[in-house]
């Protein structure tokens, strides 16, 4: 996983499916969306970067 | 069967002070609706603990769905924070295979979820196996 993820917690990012490259990150998905759709970017990956210091529970 | 490997997240560690991987049972899917389908993949979890499938409103909206006119609930987690969601039935398209359920979109929601009902009930068999980090559906 690129070492960038650490710079992008609780935001949204599009990377690529090995989390090698990121091609963007934004705190708000609509923006990251509309950036995504300016730049024609398809088949890539959107996520939510959790918190680092927080467990996931139901 | 499909056999699915975790996926690495990063986590810190407060008792060596270290960044670390977390490895987490995730899926890439796209959503469909009628004509509209999501122009990329989007990294859900698969939780066992979720009673339904819940995704963030901005992907709804993506795929044309006025997620709104759906089946008003509310959901909670464990510790108590209540959200209100909206049910809409859509496509599901993972891994080269497509199903259609309901889907519940909110606006607070952070993390896509695949839950029991509207996922897991699509499969024979879900099992996760924590120790090598992968996730089996057996059809």
């Amino acid at each position: 996983m690129n070492e960038e993820f650490r710079k992008h917690e609780k935001e949204w990012v599009l990377t690529d499916r090995k989390y090698s490259k990121i091609f963007l990150a934004n705190k708000d998905l609509s923006k990251l969306q509309k950036e995504a759709k300016a730049k024609k970017i398809e088949d890539a990956v959107i996520m939510f970067v959790p918190p680092f210091d927080a467990f996931i529970v139901s | 069967m499909r056999k699915f490997d975790f996926e690495p997240e990063l986590s810190f560690n407060p008792q060596t002070g270290q960044a670390e991987y977390y490895y987490r049972p995730y899926l890439f899917v796209k959503l469909l609706y009628k004509r509209s389908a999501s122009a990329n993949f989007i990294k859900a979890l698969v939780d066992s603990g979720s009673d339904r499938n819940i995704f963030p409103a901005e992907l709804a909206v993506e795929i044309r769905q006025d997620y709104r006119k759906g089946e008003q609930r509310k959901i909670t987690s464990v510790n108590d924070n209540v959200s209100i969601v909206y049910g809409n039935r859509v496509k599901i398209e993972f891994d080269g295979r497509m199903i259609e359920t309901v889907v519940y979109f909110g606006e607070n929601v952070k993390l896509p979820i695949l839950g029991r009902d509207g996922f897991f009930n699509y499969f024979k068999r879900v099992s996760f196996d924590v120790k090598n980090k992968s996730l089996e559906l057996i059809s």
